[in-house]
């Protein structure tokens, strides 16, 4: 098989499990990007949550949560919308 | 029983075992330690009045052979009851909506995935920022954060159990609701929750440490090895074992958990696919 055929017809099939696997392991990627930001002291949104935590700011945990609720949301959505354009049988 | 199997088992019940023993040595001098000489020793270092410690010293002298033990405790037991729990209330929830069906399984279903778009941890941050930090509190939180894979994945189960020719039998010699749903759906529909939960105790003692290492867990003095992890952060250029060994910990109990429920799997649920 030659290797635009390979790229142009399985690769493509193969990529809508690849697709529904990464939707659902990004979410708990960015999650965890919480200790990452803790250990280097980055100012991102996990160690913005903690920091509340600790502070017992709760508007703000809120928010965080709801972002990345939203943010999964998006994952699975973008996911779901790309998926027939990967793989046409699921159109 | 495959090797790999066998070794995961016989692992974790060394460390089981050696973590509920843990306690018959923790008066001795060793878990106190001479404190002004005896503070970051390397594993196998002799302190000031001779005592061997096998795996070193942390920064308060005290022997980390015998805390990462007295951790593993806490971290074992929050991590099992946290799965446990999470996958009994799965279960229920997710039985009663596959068995009922109509509003109840709506109201139900609808709340998992509200759950579910949620991270697990953030869910678990934010249900700490709510309650005080204790170790009661972690295994609420692991068991709130984990029911809603398991409760869809018995709901499967349930529904296409009840749609079995025995279950048509039970109900037709006059057995109640509640008794085929015990008697009879709910050990065909058990296989994938099982599993689900013994894979579930390993995430949950990853989670456990992470919440203590960010210092919203078990706090100290109680030892878990998520805390233990997160005191020896400051030190981990110069004395990089006081961390390194709770941490390897971590990662080998939680991969004999992982390879525990992929045994299980293979043998309960025929290599369903499990998330």
């Amino acid at each position: 098989m030659s290797g635009g055929a390979l790229a142009g017809h399985v690769l493509r099939i193969a990529l809508s499990g690849l697709l529904v696997l990464f939707a659902l392991a990004l979410p708990g990627v960015i999650a965890g990007s919480v200790f990452v930001e803790s250990v280097f002291a980055w100012p991102g949104m996990g160690r913005a949550m903690t920091s509340a935590i600790l502070a017992r700011d709760l508007p703000v945990v809120l928010g965080a949560t709801v972002l990345y609720a939203t943010g999964v949301i998006g994952a699975n959505l973008a996911a779901d919308l790309l998926l027939p354009v990967a793989d046409p049988r699921l159109r | 029983m495959k090797r790999s199997t066998r070794f995961a088992v016989v692992t974790l019940a060394l460390l089981a075992v050696a973590a509920l023993l843990a306690p018959l040595l923790g008066s001795s001098p060793a878990a106190i330690g001479d404190v002004i000489g005896g503070r970051l020793l390397p594993p196998l270092a002799r302190d000031p009045s001779g005592q061997l410690h096998a795996l070193g010293t942390d920064r308060l002298g005290r022997d980390l052979l015998l805390r990462t033990l007295a951790a593993g405790r806490i971290s074992l037991a929050v991590g099992l009851l946290g799965a446990l729990v999470a996958g009994t209330l799965g279960v229920v929830v997710g039985a009663v909506a596959g068995w009922r069906g109509g509003a109840v399984d709506r109201v139900l279903m609808a709340l998992t995935d509200a759950l579910l778009a949620i991270p697990r941890l953030v869910l678990l941050l934010l249900c700490v920022a709510l309650w005080q930090p204790s170790m009661t509190t972690v295994v609420a939180v692991l068991a709130a954060t984990g029911w809603m894979g398991i409760a869809r994945l018995t709901r499967a189960e349930v529904v296409t159990a009840r749609g079995r020719p025995y279950v048509d039998a039970a109900r037709s010699l006059g057995a109640r609701s509640a008794r085929t749903l015990w008697r009879h759906v709910l050990p065909n529909a058990l296989g994938p929750a099982i599993v689900a939960t013994t894979l579930g105790v390993g995430s949950a003692i990853m989670l456990e440490s992470g919440l203590s290492f960010l210092g919203l867990g078990v706090q100290p003095p109680a030892a878990s090895w998520g805390n233990m992890i997160a005191a020896g952060r400051d030190v981990v250029v110069s004395a990089p074992w006081v961390s390194l060994i709770p941490g390897l910990a971590v990662v080998v109990t939680t991969t004999c958990a992982t390879v525990l429920g992929d045994a299980l799997r293979d043998r309960l649920a025929g290599r369903k696919s499990v998330r």
